[in-house]
């Protein structure tokens, strides 16, 4: 039995949205895997109320205190609370005994298989209690108004929670009603109706140490006791006599006095040095082993783990999200995990995770998104940890190569909009064809994830001069080989190929990104970007003073001298030719230029005239496009709607 | 399973009683099977036994249920008395202990309507059901086939849906309509059915016609329950009707569950076919309980005659064994045949004797043109205050009758009928709540929570001063009626829609006079000691246990002792049995109630050629004269 989907309305950041019909739904409406669920996103992002809406409507193994409070009532944007509040679920995979257990609360879905949907409703009511106006109750069935859950029934529900700033020492060590005590009373090989040969061994010892105190060395301290006071104090008819043993020897006594520890490589306990890293492993194993332990369970077995990185490295973080991911299905239950760690996130398979931003919630898994099922294994391996930063950035630019990843950043510095400030994540595919990957952005259900995202992109199609200079294959295509209608048709085709609610395609208007800088006002600084580079082999060799001044001089001499003459175009292949020719690096050169753009005249004149150039239309565009979004952008796809139809750019 | 003695020991000394072979026998099998239990075996007791057992002895690993199930409340009720109060599990999840109807509406009807329709039932039961049927039934939309079939004695609020088929039938059996289902009038009266089940009115027939249409839509439902109660005991099973006997055969009739069968097919009084009087229920794989622990000797062998599937009666031996009396009377002398029952019961110093209880029963309630009732006998005799599980009434009437019936109502069932007869009367004055459907007390309570917080607390306050006020015995007409009214200005709606519903139309006393529900009871006295006779149908003392017993002869077809005269003293035919089943039966369930003292009380011309045979079988004659 595992969780199949969530739906919230009006519980913290989930609102409401509008259905086809313009009726109010639910403000979260999301489908779980029945394995292993990641909820990646942003802080605030609502991956909490996730967890916590779970945790009202099962309640927790470890009985948690969750209750409703009235902060927990949605506020719209005009900023009023709502005194309703809903969350439901269906759970769905349910064996035969399940259903036989939870057979009076059953529905069935769409193909005929049992579900048991469970649905918790809350209102704030002047009428409830002195101090607490928050009033709810948890119903199950097939309609809307469902019947009251026993309690017997409800046990059967609850979730395995780890909370996120885990005491996992305290948890662990011997003390009353400690956790550890509680996970091994559940295990099967507790639950004995005899007695339980852990009792007759406590048992044991217990006569060994009444003996001890009795006629060994211990005999001396009770017989003072005994002897000295208890005589004394006692009345004739009362008399007091002393023993010592130790104390209560039933099994819940003796979990209680368990404790768990790690062993050193040498097979000794490792004592007091224990840091919270492993403390935590510790504690997760021992709340897994509740979950695997009981395997003909009938209940729902269902973790839900906050913030599984807390206290751990990286390294561990993976190998212990690696372990879940790999042996979930055989371990048998169902995670909802929460993080906060790219490390984490790169690791996971991508079908696993679940975007959370802005109070709503994508999966990324083949069915919810547009990338093709072949890329998800690709993707997953070209995710490192810094493209993961894909999944916490605010909005997302996908590069093509190097040069874009290198300079856009400086011009959205230059033009006021620097990246950081926007949690615009540069991502570089280094390839065209890899521009799809922008597809785990774009739903199929067509909604939005409000995640602004910008493909940069080359026209590629090299100008007819371009080939004459010999700056191409002789067999390349060149633009004097479409007519310009067709030239139009094929940019509109890229800009359309990767577009959807929240996707920017910019495309070069008429070649690579080196040969639009050239025609721009800014090719000033591309040539002595070129120059430079043409120097200095990746930037080892120092680039002296007077070399720097040689190549100023040389750009004057052009600049008053042959580039007047000359076609725009012809100046701009001839900047370029030492890139295209591979006589330098792109990377090189875009560093350089990068530097020369920070030191480039910022007065404002100079700022719009790159804002309006027209070559440099397409970066300004996709920048325009990533940071004119701000974070508080829309949350609901009601709201989305509203911002789909006004223009964004 | 193993029960042994001393597990046996131990409900004994719970029970205080001593169980005999039979009934230890059954409590120690644990294989699928049928009980033939005689009048006064002690089942009940023997059951409750067996229930206790298998809770204590039930591994805690083996999470399956314990379904008890029977054919009436009354049947729960007895079931539950036996079982101590700490044993309240046995009616909690994940067991089962209710009537049949409860079982099917719980885990078939509820849910398959909820599947069908994405809501709860309105109701299941009879009452609410003709309520509204009835109502709908002149509405224009089915006028045309409400005179059709009525022009053909049939009134279409008793069409049902099929129990096989779901289509619309006379029955539940499927008995066709007797038009073609293309007519207007079978279209109109498909509609009918329909807008009620979509308005949530079902009877109890329709919940399991529901059900097993839900069960053929997900044959699986049948696999979940028999894995979720893997022990099913079903009690008065001799009652059950084709269908429901169909549908527990049809759960629990398989290997993996045990299934015992616990009923005296020699007391089958409800579920036969009436047609053919046949039983669907025929013990086989039988266990049988003898020996009566309720009757004498003296009475159990008078009456094993009578059973339809002979068997042998073992009654009490140590003891007061008086022979059963046939009282004789004519029209002139009937009046005095409760005398003298009294007087024999005083002669006999009864007063004393088992339980104390002394009934006059008969098939028959009121007398006819035809023939005698148990009214003739006893001219006070009248139906039962209604029961209180009963819905709704269309007079304030009911609901004060209601509140004084109960011998013991609590607090909270005082203030749930108030409720009702407010949601009630918003009804009648075509009032509903948000979701259109029609108040009821829960509906109308968390309406007001919701809607109007302050005027529900100030209802509160009311039925609070209500409450006392009943228990103190008098009903706030008034004050109900003007809570009423205000309720029906939040719709501008005046106090005269509900008028004729505050207006009381029977003479019903306002206050609780205590007699007022013992209307069926005799007081016969007798040199300075009286006796109270408590008259009633043979149907509302099934399962009873009386210290006597008079047995009126009434006339339904045909006078019923005349007919099983020839039983008593051995004369009848073989084929006798066929064309008396049902007679048989009834008279069965009478003649086997008191642990004392049995009478009949049979007309002068009925008994005439055949005193000589009775005397010698055993029966004292008792010739009336005035």
């Amino acid at each position: 039995m595992y969780i199949a989907s969530l739906r919230i309305k009006n519980f913290r950041k989930y609102g409401t949205s509008l259905d086809d019909q313009g009726n109010e739904d639910y403000g979260l409406s999301l489908n779980l895997n029945r394995g292993l669920n990641v909820l990646v996103g942003e802080n605030d992002s609502g991956k909490t109320a996730i967890i916590d809406s779970l945790k009202l409507l099962l309640g927790t193994q470890s009985n948690d205190w969750v209750r409703l409070e009235e902060e927990d009532f949605h506020v719209d944007r005009h900023g009023n609370r709502s005194n309703t509040l809903s969350i439901e679920c269906v759970l769905a995979g349910l064996s035969s005994q399940a259903s036989a257990s939870f057979l009076e609360w059953l529905s069935f879905d769409e193909n005929g298989e049992y579900i048991l949907r469970l649905g918790l409703r809350a209102k704030i009511s002047d009428s409830a209690g002195l101090y607490n106006r928050v009033v709810y109750d948890v119903r199950a069935g097939a309609d809307d108004e469902g019947i009251v859950l026993t309690s017997e029934v409800r046990e059967k529900l609850r979730a395995t929670y780890l909370k996120p700033l885990r005491d996992a020492h305290q948890e662990l060590i011997p003390r009353r009603g400690s956790r550890l005590s509680q996970i091994l009373a559940s295990h099967e090989v507790f639950k004995k109706d005899n007695k339980h040969e852990l009792e007759s061994i406590m048992e044991a010892a217990n006569t060994n140490v009444a003996d001890y105190f009795e006629n060994g060395d211990g005999k001396s301290i009770l017989d003072s006791i005994n002897g000295n006071y208890l005589k004394e104090f006692g009345l004739a008819n009362n008399k007091l006599m002393s023993g010592i043993s130790v104390s209560n020897t039933d099994l819940r006594k003796i979990l209680e006095k368990l404790e768990l520890n790690i062993f050193n490589h040498n097979g000794h306990t490792q004592h007091d040095n224990l840091g919270l890293g492993s403390n935590n492993l510790l504690f997760i194993a021992t709340e897994l082993l509740l979950l695997r332990s009981a395997a003909d369970y009938d209940g729902l077995k269902l973790a839900l783990i906050e913030e599984i990185e807390a206290h751990l490295h990286p390294q561990s973080q993976i190998n212990l999200v690696s372990f879940i991911e790999q042996n979930i299905s055989e371990l048998g239950f169902q995670a909802i995990i929460t993080t906060h760690s790219p490390a984490l996130a790169s690791k996971v398979k991508i079908e696993n995770l679940v975007l959370c931003k802005n109070g709503a919630a994508f999966p990324l898994g083949p069915s919810y998104t547009k990338l093709s099922s072949g890329d998800y294994e690709f993707l997953r391996r070209f995710l490192d940890d810094t493209k993961a930063n894909l999944f916490f950035a605010n909005s997302v630019i996908l590069v093509e190569g190097p040069s874009e990843n290198l300079l856009l950043p400086s011009l959205a510095n230059y033009i006021g909009k620097p990246l950081h400030k926007y949690g615009v994540s540069i991502v570089n595919v280094n390839s065209t064809a890899l521009l799809r990957y922008a597809n785990v952005f774009k739903r199929q259900d067509g909604k939005s994830t409000g995640i602004p995202v910008a493909c940069v992109t080359d026209r590629d199609i090299p100008p007819a001069l371009a080939k004459s200079e010999g700056l191409v294959k002789p067999n390349r295509k060149t633009e004097d080989d479409f007519t310009p209608d067709r030239v139009s048709e094929i940019i509109a085709e890229k800009e359309s190929k990767f577009s959807g609610p929240d996707i920017l395609t910019a495309v070069s208007k008429n070649w690579t990104l080196e040969y639009e800088l050239a025609l721009s006002v800014l090719r000033n600084e591309l040539y002595l970007a070129i120059q430079l580079a043409s120097k200095t082999k990746n930037l080892e060799e120092p680039l002296t003073r007077e070399y720097e001044e040689e190549v100023k001089a040389s750009l004057t001499t052009k600049l008053t001298g042959d580039w007047i003459s000359k076609g725009r175009e012809e100046v701009a292949i001839e900047i370029c030719a030492p890139v295209m020719k591979k006589k330098v690096s792109k990377a090189v050169v875009a560093q350089l230029f990068s530097v020369l753009l920070d030191k480039r005249c910022k007065a404002e004149s100079s700022v719009q005239e790159v804002k309006t150039d027209q070559f440099l239309d397409y970066l300004v565009k996709a920048i325009t496009h990533v940071t004119s979004s701000p974070a508080s952008a829309p949350v609901s796809s009601a709201r989305n709607r509203v911002t789909t139809t006004a223009p964004s750019v | 399973m193993h029960i042994d003695a001393q597990d046996i020991a131990g409900m004994q000394q719970q029970f205080g009683i001593v169980f005999n072979d039979e009934q230890i026998n059954f409590i120690q099998n644990f294989e699928s099977l049928d009980l033939q239990a005689c009048p006064g075996s002690g089942k009940t007791t023997t059951l409750a036994a067996k229930l206790l057992l298998l809770g204590e002895k039930k591994p805690n690993a083996h999470r399956s249920g314990i379904a008890v199930i029977t054919h009436t409340n009354v049947a729960v009720e007895e079931i539950k008395k036996k079982l101590p109060s700490h044993s309240g599990r046995f009616i909690t999840y994940p067991n089962h202990l209710g009537t049949i109807q409860s079982f099917i509406d719980k885990y078939l009807a509820i849910p398959g309507y909820r599947y069908y329709y994405k809501k709860s039932p309105y109701c299941i039961d009879d009452e609410g059901y003709y309520q509204r049927a009835q109502q709908l039934s002149k509405s224009r939309q089915y006028i045309a086939a409400q005179t059709y079939f009525a022009r053909r004695s049939f009134d279409i609020e008793n069409a049902r849906f099929c129990y096989n088929t779901f289509n619309v039938a006379k029955d539940i059996n499927g008995t066709p309509l007797g038009v073609a289902s293309t007519t207007n009038s079978a279209i109109q009266l498909k509609a009918y059915k329909e807008k009620l089940l979509h308005e949530g009115y079902l009877c109890f027939d329709d919940a399991y016609s529901l059900a097993s249409r839900y069960l053929r839509k997900f044959p699986k439902l049948a696999e979940s329950i028999r894995q979720r109660f893997a022990h099913v005991f079903v009690d008065e099973m001799q009652d059950m009707q084709a269908y429901q006997y169909h549908i527990i055969h049809h759960l629990f009739n398989v290997p993996e569950v045990l299934l015992q069968k616990v009923g005296d097919v020699n007391q089958a009084i409800y579920g036969q076919n009436s047609a053919t009087e046949e039983e669907h229920w025929v013990p086989t794989n039988r266990l049988e309980l003898n020996k009566s622990v309720r009757f004498s000797k003296a009475i159990a062998e008078r009456v094993e005659c009578l059973g339809v599937h002979r068997q042998t009666l073992h009654g009490w031996e140590n003891g007061l064994q008086i022979p059963p009396k046939i009282i004789i009377f004519d029209n002139k002398t009937i009046h005095l045949v409760k005398d003298k029952f009294g007087e024999l019961i005083i002669d006999y110093r009864l007063t004393d004797q088992g339980n104390g209880v002394f009934k006059a029963i008969g098939f028959r309630k009121e007398e006819q043109s035809t023939g005698k009732g148990i009214n003739s006998y006893f001219d006070a005799f009248e139906k039962q205050p209604p029961a209180p599980g009963r819905v709704s009434f269309d007079n304030i009437d009911g609901y004060i009758r209601q509140v004084f019936s109960s011998t013991y109502p609590t607090p909270g069932m005082i203030r749930h009928t108030l409720l009702s007869a407010l949601a009630r009367a918003l009804t009648l004055a075509h009032v509903k709540d948000a979701s259109d459907k029609p108040f009821t007390a829960k509906r109308l309570e968390r309406y007001l929570k919701d809607v109007y917080p302050k005027d529900y607390s100030l209802l509160s306050l009311n039925l609070s001063d209500w409450v006392q006020s009943i228990r103190q015995g008098s009903f706030p007409l008034e004050e109900l009626k003007n809570s009423a009214h205000s309720l029906l200005s939040f719709y501008s709606k005046g106090p005269e829609c509900v008028q004729e519903f505050f207006t009381p139309q029977q003479q019903t006393p306002i206050t609780d006079d205590s007699n007022s529900s013992s209307g069926n009871i005799y007081t016969f006295s007798k040199g300075g000691t009286s006796v109270e006779i408590e008259f009633n149908t043979i149907h509302g003392v099934k399962g009873e246990t009386h210290c006597a017993t008079l047995f009126l002869e009434t006339f339904y077809r045909t006078y019923d002792i005349k007919k099983i005269l020839p039983f008593l003293t051995g004369k009848n035919k073989p084929r006798d049995i066929a064309t008396n089943r049902g007679r048989l039966r009834t008279s069965y369930v009478a003649a086997t109630r008191p642990s004392h003292l049995l009478c009949l009380a049979v007309y002068k011309e009925h008994i005439e050629g055949h005193e000589t045979d009775l005397a010698e079988n055993g029966w004292e004659l008792i010739k009336l004269s005035l």
